[in-house]
């Protein structure tokens, strides 16, 4: 337990001190802060992927459907609010020849309203697995069912007349509130607040885990009927944490949006889904620590290998797959741990 | 003499019209006998009438096919006085045709009245514009409306009976690719509960064992011998997929068999690195050329095609459907693929090798993917990631066929297959696919196992 709050306080200490402070003295860019603004936002939603895969061994699919589900509901605020004077749609719209905002819009006109709302439909979306899980579809179904599901929400929202910005997505908003995103210190400000929101997520996911409630996941991922058979309705567990996992990933979603600027639904396709469960599984499953670091690790990975040979990014992509699966059981803290107590051992026998 | 021959030569270009106009302007200061330069329309009615009177019949037929689209007195009397005089039949029954057109819009009312008959009969692509087209005309004779807008109403719902038809014969073509991808799956899944997410990958191998088998024949064999290219690549397109599979089921497969979970992730790893390697390789997009004797289709009389190449992978996942079956049942190889899919530990013990049972079912699965990516360059594309177009939809197959079952494996193909297209025809394709998923998860509701399942119970760990 000691070393864990050495852990985190090392982790709060980079990013929440030396990062900005780094940015400050002008040792790290504006940009590159908000790269790693962006990065932590998938590590939200790495957490959610956690608390579904890693402790309740569900395979989810569709999970980055929710991260953008929370892009979206911010963006369709942002793309209201800032509208030009005078206009009363945005422009995608009025190239379909419509003139007033659509009905769906309206609750998304006020920043409660819109986070309301996101969080709203990310429950209700989450709620559908619950007519999976009744049936006991579990494993490998359950993850086609979803990767069904991620795929055709992707096409839905990719469509013109669904009015959500199709295949552009939503994009050009300059000021949220009444700040301007485009300013260095707004930037760094959002970056801190994305700190906080992840340390806060990571606070209350653990707190899940270690709860009752944590416990009875882990007896569904070990084995889902002796837990049936003690009298646990373990469907409504399921749907549970499918959804507490969904509302997270929206919230790393709300934050992501902001410092990108833009979401289109390449986001939210099978792929950005699966890759997804690749940060978790690299890290370390059914560990929360492991689900940030993966997160970080793969997309500094991806961040590496696009600036430098392009080409060669899928085929390291896949290759990490593989060697994740077949030879990273428990992830890279895992391995961690495990040179860590062979040394140990070590030391001991030279004793 | 030179002069009057070359004027001449120049003549019948510009009837052909050949020459362009300023050509042919400059040229008219040379000679004597296009002294006044014809204009291009009135070039194009030279030829036409040139047509009009041509000694061969087609000619004639696509002359009277002009004439058809024009609304004036003048032609109804050219087409009346070459009704006269045509004797060859097929083209008397396209001047006909083609007076009745012209009669819909100049004649009597009467006339016009016979020729809303007459066009009701047509197919219905020609027949409805037109008689659209008529209602539309002010102030026309009340009768003539009515019996117009009749005609329309019976080519309407004939039109519907049709496209009834070419949907469910489309959805039969998609269901028959889709059993042809999920078969092998179905089958991986049934026996190592395994799902395949590189299954569409070595569709992706087959396609484009096709196409190298194509560019080899186009390079060392004559062109004669270019259709069985592709029938060859059949038997090849399986090999090759088959032997990438094996490779990898030794490679990574085999240690993840009590790991189903982990095996879709390692597979879909898997399937990055083969799209990117297909993409270093080939670039991004390559047809395939259909076979000849595989191009056109059978027409019927009132306006339904079905192409050939539809057929042909209907009648090929016919005929591997039936081969699988016969492998399954009636060989000692399916016998013993069959023992491990019940009960692997019990196979075991009567000394099945099943860990041989696992490689040699996977490379036949995989080699069934390729299989149906071979047949699929019949009908699209060669993409590095074409595996993707298909694959969920197989997925979603094989979930609602039931595990590992065959015959479910067909139903639900053919099902969804039908389904999807009957979707798509009356709402947009992406809200059919949409609609169809919703229907599978109801589906699954009432029979969380798929269509066809195991009888009784079976205990779970």
């Amino acid at each position: 337990m000691k070393k864990d709050t050495i852990t985190y306080g090392i982790f709060l200490l980079i990013f929440l001190v030396l990062m900005p402070l780094g940015n400050m003295c002008g040792l790290i860019e504006t940009n590159t802060l908000s790269l790693w603004g962006r990065y932590l936002c998938f590590a939200i939603a790495a957490l959610g992927v956690d608390l579904i895969w890693g402790y309740t061994g569900i395979m989810t699919m569709c999970h980055a459907f929710f991260f953008c589900m929370g892009a979206y509901g911010l963006g369709m605020y942002l793309t209201i609010t800032n509208l030009p004077a005078g206009q009363m749609v945005p422009d995608f719209m009025s190239w379909n020849a419509v003139t007033s905002l659509p009905l769906f819009w309206r609750p998304f006109s006020t920043l409660a309203g819109a986070i309301i709302t996101s969080a709203l439909v990310t429950v209700l979306l989450g709620m559908v697995s619950y007519f999976i899980f009744r049936r006991r579809i579990k494993g490998v179904f359950f993850a086609i069912i979803t990767q069904a599901m991620a795929l055709a929400l992707f096409l839905l929202f990719s469509r013109n007349e669904t009015m959500l910005g199709g295949t552009n997505g939503l994009t050009n908003f300059r000021y949220l509130c009444g700040l301007d995103l485009y300013d260095p210190q707004v930037k760094v400000g959002i970056y801190i607040a994305t700190v906080v929101v992840l340390a806060l997520m990571f606070a209350l996911s653990s707190a899940i885990v270690r709860s009752k409630f944590g416990r009875v996941l882990v007896g569904i991922r070990d084995s889902e009927s002796r837990l049936r058979f003690t009298g646990y309705n373990v469907s409504h567990y399921q749907t549970a944490v499918f959804v507490i996992g969904a509302l997270i990933a929206m919230v790393g979603g709300m934050l992501y949006l902001p410092q990108t600027g833009i979401v289109t639904p390449n986001r939210m396709d099978v792929t950005a889904s699966v890759e997804m469960l690749i940060w978790v599984a690299l890290g370390g499953r059914g560990n929360l620590k492991g689900a940030v670091v993966g997160a970080l690790v793969v997309n500094l990975l991806y961040n590496l290998f696009t600036s430098l040979i392009p080409e060669a990014w899928p085929y390291m992509l896949g290759l990490m797959y593989v060697v994740t699966v077949l030879y990273l059981k428990r992830g890279l803290l895992g391995l961690f741990s495990d040179m860590l107590s062979r040394i140990k051992k070590k030391k001991v026998c030279c004793k | 003499m030179r002069a009057v021959l070359t004027s001449l030569v120049f003549l019948m270009l510009c009837l052909l019209d050949i020459v362009p106009a300023a050509a042919q302007t400059s040229g008219a200061d040379t000679t004597q006998v296009a002294a006044v330069p014809l204009t291009r329309a009135q070039k194009r009615e030279l030829a036409l009438m040139n047509n009009l009177h041509s000694q061969q019949a087609d000619v004639r037929i696509s002359a009277y096919r002009t004439l058809s689209a024009r609304r004036d007195s003048a032609t109804l009397a050219l087409l009346s006085e070459a009704l006269v005089s045509e004797q060859d039949a097929a083209a008397k029954e396209v001047a006909d045709m083609a007076l009745q057109k012209v009669l819909l819009f100049v004649g009597t009312s009467g006339q016009q009245y016979d020729a809303i008959q007459k066009l009701g009969e047509l197919p219905i692509g020609e027949g409805l514009p037109l008689l659209q087209e008529y209602v539309g005309v002010p102030a026309l004779d009340p009768g003539c409306e009515v019996a117009a807008r009749n005609a329309i109403k019976a080519l309407e719902h004939k039109q519907k009976n049709i496209d009834g038809i070419q949907n469910i014969f489309s959805g039969l073509s998609l269901g028959s690719i889709l059993i042809l991808v999920a078969l092998g799956l179905s089958i991986i899944y049934g026996l190592a509960h395994i799902i395949n997410m590189a299954h569409g990958e070595f569709m992706m191998i087959g396609a484009y064992t096709t196409y190298c088998m194509q560019l080899l024949f186009q390079e060392f064999l004559p062109a004669s011998w270019f259709d069985a290219a592709w029938f060859l690549s059949l038997p090849i397109s399986f090999a090759v997929s088959a032997l990438f599979g094996l490779a990898i089921e030794r490679l990574v497969i085999r240690h993840l068999y009590s790991r189903p979970l982990e095996s879709l992730l390692a597979t879909w790893g898997i399937s990055l690195i083969l799209i990117q390697l297909a993409r270093t390789i080939f670039g991004d997009l390559t047809t395939v050329k259909s076979p000849l004797c595989l191009s056109g289709g059978i027409t019927f009389d009132n306006g339904i095609v079905l192409p050939y190449n539809r057929l042909f992978i209907m009648a090929l996942t016919a005929i591997v459907f039936l081969g699988v079956m016969l492998v399954f049942q009636k060989t000692r190889l399916g016998m013993k693929i069959r023992a491990v899919t019940q009960n692997r530990n019990m196979a075991a013990c009567v000394g099945i090798s099943t860990k041989r049972i696992d490689m040699l079912t996977f490379a036949i699965g995989s080699g069934l993917a390729g299989l149906a990516g071979c047949a699929i360059t019949l009908i699209g594309n060669v993409v590095p990631d074409m595996g993707q177009t298909y694959i969920v939809d197989s997925f979603i197959v094989v979930v609602t066929g039931g595990v590992g079952k065959l015959f479910g494996c067909v139903v639900s193909g053919l099902g969804i297959g039908i389904l999807s297209k009957i979707f798509e025809s009356m709402f947009e394709a992406v809200y059919g696919k949409v609609l169809i998923l919703l229907f599978v998860i109801i589906f699954l509701q009432k029979r969380p196992q798929g269509l066809f399942r195991d009888k009784g119970r079976v205990a779970e760990d």
